[in-house]
């Protein structure tokens, strides 16, 4: 993994973290989000929160992801 | 999870358990309105092109759908495109976690749009509010729904 990519997996993962009010380093890549979001407002507050930070996502990008890694793997293309 | 178009008769066959847990959990004057899904309608309704099915499965079973009426335009606006009316959307309750709920809607409106539709419009129920969610989607509350037993 880059440096790049490496910088973008550390910026999901403590978004995640901050948007649950986890305390950092408690969630890494093989987290699923049906474990971690149990409200549906919340995961859209996250990805909303991705989508100003990280960079875009597309709905059907934001639909199909099921873990933290698929997540940080929309990005990590562009990285 | 996966949410994709589907035919009416799709559901038909694989919602019968859903719908009375559906209509349980949501419906009011469950005794002057009792549940009765009217299959003929929904088919002619899809004969016409009028009606958008999208469901939401896990590993194939079907755990919740959206449901849309769509006429080419509305009485009002006849230059303005189709629009849509949710007819009804639901998620079991063990399926709402992981954003599916808004996953559920965010293929709803992508679908429609990919249908040309140019306007969709739908409700929630008071009892299980999900304006908060529909707002920061993008849905904008204009109009309030009242109902009367006559």
């Amino acid at each position: 993994m880059g440096i790049g990519e490496a910088q973008i997996v550390n910026q999901v993962l403590r978004i995640a973290e901050e948007e649950l009010g986890l305390p950092k380093g408690s969630v890494d890549l093989s987290a699923k989000l049906e474990d971690l979001f149990t409200d549906s407002l919340e995961w859209l507050e996250f990805i909303n929160r991705l989508r100003a930070e990280v960079g875009p996502m597309t709905d059907g990008q934001a639909t199909a992801c099921e873990t933290m890694e698929d997540l940080a793997r929309v990005y990590e293309v562009r990285a | 999870m996966k949410f994709e178009l589907e035919s009416w008769d799709n559901l038909w066959r694989d919602g019968q358990e859903i719908f009375p847990v559906h209509f349980e959990e949501l419906s009011l004057h469950k005794d002057r309105v009792p549940l009765g899904m009217d299959d003929g309608m929904y088919r002619s309704l899809e004969a016409a092109g009028r009606l958008h099915v999208l469901t939401a499965r896990e590993e194939g079973k079907l755990v919740g759908y959206y449901i849309a009426i769509l006429i080419p335009n509305h009485p009002h606006n006849k230059e303005a495109g189709p629009v849509s009316s949710t007819d009804m959307f639901y998620l079991l309750k063990k399926y709402r976690r992981g954003g599916n709920g808004a996953k559920l809607l965010m293929a709803a409106e992508n679908t429609l749009r990919k249908r040309g539709v140019t306007k969709a419009s739908i409700s929630v129920k008071l009892h299980q509010n999900h304006a908060n969610l529909l707002k920061a989607l993008g849905w904008e509350p204009t109009d309030l729904v009242l109902q009367k037993l006559l």
